[in-house]
């Protein structure tokens, strides 16, 4: 018997003589991990790490080898009882389903990229992403020109957190289907580019043309969509039960602060910038008065001091400084009158684009902007606005006051 | 890693799907004496049990599934409900 280090299983030395003809399972795809590949077998459901070393056989097993004559020459760059390991490691890479013998390989229908591909979705509709992205990215590298693969695959890398990948992956994706203002505005993070001062309209149009269809779905029963509730209780127990306000809602959306926000409302106006969502918000019949419009446009033309209370609900995410939003936005604010709004909380200085294509703000430049505008802070605090990727999306409920002159 | 053992590699990694080569080749061809020891470890049995939310993410749900459909749409080859 022969043992290494305690990890390998023993074998026999007679195993070195071993010509059995294997190969790598047809069923298994394969990606880069951190320090070798990542494989899974799709008919077995597994997922596995292998080193480099590992990765390499593997690599090589993608034709048919004595496995004997493997763990010769492989072992010869692993040093001493070299070959030994190696066999040992061919006998777990069986074991495992890694490996298999070459004629049962040549039996078995190897799969397709577009089974990885369809195998990925599945995967990622179960919630398995890490098993999605070693899928879609075998499917990928065999489907170069096939921009929706690399869509997904740039989806997957930022949900598994490989910036490189999902970088990669969009500027494949960016170059076969040129013009997509959201994929445009996630590489501008991903590339640690100069972000622009917000996202461009038609990237927000494009999202939420896209999105409206499944938008409440996805975050109120997928995501735990919290932010019109807390900025709602912010917003009230500042307004202290007052009623009928003149209120207006910047990005209203399918209108899911409205029915927090109705109550105390004399008057509801919603603003956004995508007729889908509007035309969504028109059906809860909540809102007095909607328009499609890009929200500094409109309150650049809105008659000064018109309003008691502007609401801006997970918003003003898709702008970098808020100044450009908050000081259009004074002017329209009756004296006393209040401006409330979420952002996702940036715990650095300033502002930043993040790899989401959505800005982060912090609440030294909440306040900055509050002053730069002539408003007062009369509440930042920190709440979760909802999940994303199972995650915690913490964000800064703010409330700001025009004061008198 | 001896200039015989270099050369054993590099004819092995010319075996190697060229579009992973070069990441095989950052991890292998830097190695100061020599590999190591062949390993693997099974990351997840039953893995539909363990990332239920991980996919869920902000516009991104059935994104495929709607992106598909939005690209049919603006083709004029889809019609809305």
């Amino acid at each position: 018997l022969a043992e290494r280090d305690g990890a390998a299983a023993p074998f026999f030395f007679s195993e070195m003589n071993d010509s059995t003809t294997i190969r790598r399972n047809p069923n298994m795809a394969l990606a880069p991990g951190e320090d070798g590949y990542l494989v899974y077998d799709i008919k077995a459901q597994k997922l596995h790490r292998l080193n480099a070393t590992a990765s390499l056989i593997v690599e090589l097993c993608g034709q048919d080898r004595r496995k004997d004559q493997l763990a010769a020459d492989v072992g010869s760059l692993v040093g001493t009882d070299g070959a030994m390991a190696c066999l040992s490691w061919l006998n777990r890479g069986l074991k495992e389903g890694i490996l298999i013998d070459a004629a049962e390989a040549r039996a078995r229908t190897p799969t397709s990229a577009l089974e990885f591909a369809s195998f990925a979705q599945t995967l990622r509709e179960e919630g398995y992403v890490l098993g999605a992205f070693v899928c879609q990215y075998h499917a990928t590298l065999q489907l170069p020109s096939e921009a929706d693969e690399w869509y997904a695959l740039g989806e997957l890398a930022h949900i598994v957190g490989r910036r490189e990948d999902a970088r990669h992956a969009y500027e494949q994706y960016i170059s076969l289907e040129p013009g997509d203002a959201e994929i445009e505005q996630i590489l501008i993070a991903l590339r640690d580019g100069t972000p622009p001062s917000r996202a461009p309209d038609r990237c927000i149009q494009q999202l939420y043309a896209r999105f409206s269809e499944f938008y409440e779905e996805n975050m109120c029963r997928d995501l735990g969509y919290q932010a019109p509730q807390v900025l709602s209780a912010a917003l009230n127990s500042e307004l202290r039960c007052k009623k009928n306000l003149e209120m207006l809602e910047l990005g209203c959306g399918t209108g899911l602060a409205a029915m927090h926000l109705r109550p105390a409302a004399g008057t509801l106006t919603g603003i956004d910038l995508s007729p889908e969502m509007i035309a969504h918000a028109q059906k809860k019949g909540l809102y007095d008065a909607l328009e499609v419009a890009e929200i500094t446009l409109w309150l650049e033309k809105a008659e000064p001091s018109g309003f008691d209370v502007i609401v801006a609900c997970d918003t003003l995410i898709y702008f970098g400084d808020l100044s450009q939003v908050l000081l259009p936005a004074a002017r329209v604010l009756r004296e006393h009158g209040m401006i409330g709004f979420t952002v996702e909380r940036d715990i650095s200085r300033g502002f930043h684009l993040t790899d989401s294509g959505r800005y982060s703000h912090s609440s030294d430049h909440i306040r900055d902007a509050a002053l730069t505008t002539g408003l007062v802070v009369k509440n930042i605090s920190s709440a979760i606005l909802r999940y994303e990727y199972g995650e915690e999306v913490v964000g800064l409920v703010v409330v700001l006051q025009k004061p008198a002159k | 890693m001896s200039d015989n053992r270099k050369k054993k590699l590099e004819n092995m990694m010319d075996q190697v799907e060229h579009s992973r080569r070069g990441f095989l080749q950052k991890l292998l061809v830097g190695s100061a004496v020599a590999l190591a020891i062949p390993a693997s470890e099974l990351l997840a049995e039953d893995a539909q049990d363990e990332y239920t939310d991980e996919a869920k993410g902000k516009g991104k749900a059935k994104a495929k599934a709607a992106k598909a459909k939005a690209k049919a749409k603006a083709k004029g080859k889809g019609t809305e409900k």
